[in-house]
């Protein structure tokens, strides 16, 4: 396992992990600059879902994040213990055209997960949420 | 949320003086695009070039400062690092505004 660190579903909190996420796969594994921001937007969108509706009922809810190395991918497992994706959440495969008069204010962040993470698994087992995906690794460019 | 206000020929510059508009800085963000921009009749420009990440929240709070300019006025976005310019792309939102590559320093005829 390339590391696990645990968060407070809290927007402070989740702002800390993921700058020591970003410092663990900068500093620790063969990624580029791109992939890496790829890992934090998604990441960034699963934390702050956990913490804006599975902990919505509560002000003290933890999340860990595993990741492990698969070379030419990142493996993540996220894990909560709060409420349950509601069956109804459905991912959407792409964003629509906006229209101008009726712009969202929300709904970007399962664009953003769905769009840029692989193998997107997501189990409910004893009170707890195990979401699991893989972000691969853009190659860097070749330098002249 | 630190927002630096300039009046220039090209319009008010807006410069986000910080790294992040993620989901702990998007209300405060929007707050202070409310009060920078309630008095605007022209062009304001959000000059992005500090700002390293953006999320889903703070995409909804730049969304939300363009709904509330005042009517008749234009929110327009320069200087996007490639993180935030990805986050555009990704929801389409880079085709809901007009995003300068570098500070406009000329008033546009058409605005």
């Amino acid at each position: 396992m390339l590391f696990e660190m645990q968060c407070d579903a809290t927007p402070a909190d989740i702002r800390r992990v993921l700058h020591s996420i970003r410092t663990q796969l900068s500093e620790r594994t063969l990624g580029g600059a791109e992939t890496i921001t790829i890992a934090e937007l998604v990441l960034a969108e699963i934390l702050n879902n956990i913490s804006e509706h599975a902990y919505s009922n509560t002000d003290c809810g933890t999340i860990n994040v595993m990741a492990d190395d698969l070379v030419w991918a990142w493996q993540f497992h996220v894990l909560d213990q709060g409420m349950a994706i509601p069956e109804a959440v459905q991912l959407p495969t792409e964003a629509a055209t906006p229209e101008a008069s009726r712009l969202p204010e929300s709904g970007f962040g399962l664009i953003i997960i769905n769009t840029l993470a692989d193998n997107l698994e997501y189990k409910r087992s004893n009170g707890t949420n195990h979401l699991s995906f893989v972000i691969t690794k853009v190659p860097a460019p070749t330098p002249h | 949320m630190r927002l630096t206000q300039t009046t220039t020929p090209a319009g008010l510059i807006l410069r986000v003086e910080e790294a992040r508009i993620d989901a702990m800085a998007a209300i405060a963000f929007k707050d202070a695009m409310r009060t920078a921009t309630q008095d605007e009749t022209g062009r304001a420009i959000l000059d992005l070039s500090e700002v390293t990440f953006i999320d889903s929240s703070g995409l909804g709070a730049i969304v939300a400062a363009l709904k509330q300019m005042p009517d008749g006025t234009a929110l327009e976005l320069a200087c996007l690092s490639s993180a935030v310019e990805k986050v555009f792309s990704l929801t389409r939102m880079d085709t809901v505004f007009k995003i300068h590559k570098q500070l406009p320093v000329t008033y546009p005829a058409d605005v």
